[in-house]
């Protein structure tokens, strides 16, 4: 329902632990629509693991190791945290 | 948030930008890579990432020996010339012993009465070494030990020829008291 100032408020979202992608949420007053953007954000990040893949690994001396060293940071739900 | 990869020994290095220190911003994905290469050093090492507060992972990598087209071989005579130990070692280039040897070594001799051990398969648990005990009569001239798989790497020393597969080669020794002649190497 709008007030006196035409203004309609929904219920405050809470967003889950599940970080992105974007969602949309819809309005309607009769016939008009709309659409609201709204983007779940990972938390701080938590912790850091090594991808798979990654270690052990060997080689041949003086050649490179097939695979980067990489690790994923994630927040406490496991989302990756972007830097 | 950045996150450092650092080797803990100069044997590993980061291909760019640093010698051995690697700085990565993660992307959206949250990943943070950095590349290494080995050098000469054979051996397993370790490389740290760190970023901030988190706990710090390692990750295990090893350098494996090289596959040089060489050999080496040694010999001296012991225990007054009548009996010989041989020792074999699979060497690389830069004689790094081959720890993950597994190939076979036989032994043949010129001196048809030499004695000499039998077909030896490595095992993991030999690292690349292995001793062969009573091997051969000391007075046989020509003594050579073949990878039974390739036989393309051949070292002599004194008396004693030692052929070894195409990973590496071998180092054969013989350990004694009574030194008939000096211990020599070539390649």
């Amino acid at each position: 329902m709008t007030n006196a100032s035409g203004v309609a408020t929904a219920t405050v979202y809470t967003s889950n632990t599940i970080a992105g992608p974007t969602y949309n949420i819809g309005v309607a007053a009769g016939s008009i629509t709309n659409n609201f953007s709204e983007t779940n954000i990972a938390g701080p990040a938590t912790q850091m693991t090594q991808n798979a893949g990654t270690t052990p690994q060997s080689t041949l001396i003086n050649t490179a190791f097939a695979n980067p060293l990489a690790v994923t940071v994630r927040d406490a739900f496991n989302n990756p945290v972007s830097g | 948030m950045s996150v450092t990869f650092t080797a803990q020994h100069q044997a590993l290095r980061a291909s760019s930008p640093q010698r051995d220190h690697h700085s990565g911003d993660h992307l959206a994905t949250g990943v943070a890579s950095a590349n290494f290469t080995a050098n000469a050093t054979a051996g397993s090492y370790n490389v740290s990432a760190a970023a901030a507060s988190l706990t710090t992972v390692n990750f295990s990598l090893t350098n494996t020996p090289d596959r040089p087209p060489t050999s080496r071989s040694r010999r001296r005579f012991g225990d007054g010339g009548n009996r010989v130990q041989l020792y074999g070692n699979r060497l690389d280039a830069s004689n790094n012993t081959a720890t993950g040897y597994t190939g076979t070594a036989h032994f043949t001799s010129s001196d048809g009465a030499a004695v000499l051990p039998a077909n030896y398969a490595f095992v993991a648990g030999d690292n690349g070494a292995h001793v062969f005990s009573d091997a051969e009569d000391g007075r046989h001239p020509d003594t050579d030990a073949t990878d039974t798989v390739t036989g393309s790497i051949t070292g002599t020393s004194g008396p004693i020829a030692v052929t070894a597969g195409a990973a590496t080669h071998f180092t054969v020794s013989a350990p004694g008291s009574a030194t008939a002649e000096p211990l020599s190497t070539s390649r």
